[in-house]
């Protein structure tokens, strides 16, 4: 962004967020953000302590953490409404549940609802220029094979799991709301992973579960594709994308993701060097004999299958052509970054 | 083999756990709930119960998945197929 704003974030107890709210605290600007209470811990205390977290000496004095939902009207907070839609000039909506088990109602009160609700609140904010939504290229669902670009969303695709399914869904309800009058851009990041200096993650999620359970030996055998790939990227620059581009005139769709994907084959493969433990033979999931598989083995696999089964491009010429105008590029995800993020699951003792 | 006694299995089912978890030993009480008390999600519960059969050889049945909520109820199910 090239000005220091009043900024009205959601979702600043999750990963991306996190980073984001780190970035624009330390750019001057001054931050409203939207969280709630948990296990007897306060909205502020767990926005701060993630914040130190990422950089223990992050100034808060421009920070105020305001005890709310996402998915009650008026978004639970009373107080506070007025002011905040009197200044915020720029939203950033990142709250949200990404979790691949949820039942369809509990994860669209949250990813649905949730927007709709920032959505309306938006529509009452005076001084808004942008309103960006955190989305992810997962939309894309189970449309295999293609070349997914910036502009597609509506391909007549399925979805692997309820995550996907209320992230395209709120995507749809977004677009409804640029017709209202609201200045928008979505941002579809890939699988996202610690920081690229170091490893650091707060959310040993996604990409990380099926290397940890592969390090318990659980899977003599696993279905997946040796052409399939992933499109991973690191936290810090997925942030750093988002408060670039926070404030652009234009509303477009941008794609967080990485110009070159990696094999399955060869993220795995990387991971079980680094750990020492044996990687489960790849079988085509054409060929897969589920029957060797008891029914638990079957439940934990079952949502990480279509990922090791996964070919579709994550198109983003456009989006790095603009990000090339502040001179920022995606680092390349190769060995060195990948060992990085390895180290820091066994420093913090996540895979031994 | 000979049976293992539930004092023994209790041992090694508490290590195993911390060892994937990283919640250490001594909090892992008997009557521990793991998605309430423990903080564990429905993932981490599962990767615990499949690396459980493979220590033990053992395949717990479909029906018994949704009984498996606390460690009591791990150590129930365990020594039930393991001494069978």
């Amino acid at each position: 962004m090239q000005k220091r704003y009043t900024v009205f974030l959601t979702g600043a107890t999750g990963l991306v967020a996190s980073y984001l709210l780190k970035i624009l605290l330390q750019q001057g600007n001054f931050v409203y953000c939207l969280a709630r209470s948990k296990d007897g811990i306060s909205a502020g205390e767990r926005v701060t302590s993630l914040l130190k977290f990422w950089d223990k000496n992050t100034p808060t004095e421009n920070l105020r953490v305001l005890d709310g939902d996402v998915t009650l009207p008026g978004l639970g907070i009373k107080k506070e409404k007025e002011e905040v839609a009197s200044n915020a000039e720029i939203i950033y909506h990142s709250a949200a549940l990404a979790e691949l088990r949820s039942p369809l109602d509990v994860i669209s009160k949250i990813n649905v609802e949730g927007t709709n609700n920032i959505l309306e609140f938006a529509l009452g904010c005076k001084k808004l220029k942008k309103l960006n939504h955190i989305s992810t290229a997962f939309v894309i669902g189970d449309r295999k094979g293609v070349n997914f670009t910036e502009d597609m969303l509506q391909e007549g695709q399925g979805f692997y799991n309820t995550y996907e399914q209320t992230k395209y869904e709120a995507e749809i309800l977004v677009k409804n709301y640029v017709k209202k009058g609201i200045n928008i851009s979505i941002f579809r990041p890939s699988m996202v992973m610690g920081d690229f200096k170091e490893g650091r993650t707060n959310s040993f999620r996604l990409f990380y579960e099926p290397i940890h359970f592969f390090s318990r030996g659980i899977y003599e055998e696993f279905p997946a594709d040796d052409n399939g790939f992933h499109n991973l990227i690191n936290i810090d620059t997925v942030a750093q994308a988002l408060f670039l581009l926070g404030d652009r005139g234009e509303q477009a769709t941008y794609h967080l993701v990485s110009k070159e994907e990696v094999r399955i084959k060869e993220l795995f493969g990387l991971a079980a060097d680094f750990f020492g433990f044996k990687m489960p033979k790849c079988t085509p999931l054409s060929k897969f004999d589920f029957s060797q598989w008891t029914p638990v083995q079957k439940l934990l696999a079952e949502p990480y299958i279509p990922y090791f089964n996964y070919n579709t491009k994550f198109v983003s010429e456009r989006t790095h052509a603009v990000l090339k105008e502040y001179g920022f590029s995606f680092p390349k995800i190769d060995k060195s970054n990948l060992t990085r993020i390895f180290e820091y699951c066994r420093r913090r003792g996540y895979i031994k | 083999m000979p049976k293992k006694t539930p004092e023994e299995i209790k041992k090694e089912v508490r290590k195993l756990i911390s060892d994937i978890t990283e919640v250490p030993e001594k909090d892992l009480k008997e009557d521990a709930k793991f998605v309430e008390d423990l903080g564990i999600d429905s993932m981490m519960a599962l990767e615990i119960v499949a690396s459980l059969e493979k220590k033990y050889k053992v395949v717990i049945p479909e029906d018994e998945i949704p009984n498996v909520r606390s460690l009591a109820n791990v150590y129930q199910i365990l020594e039930k197929l393991i001494n069978k």
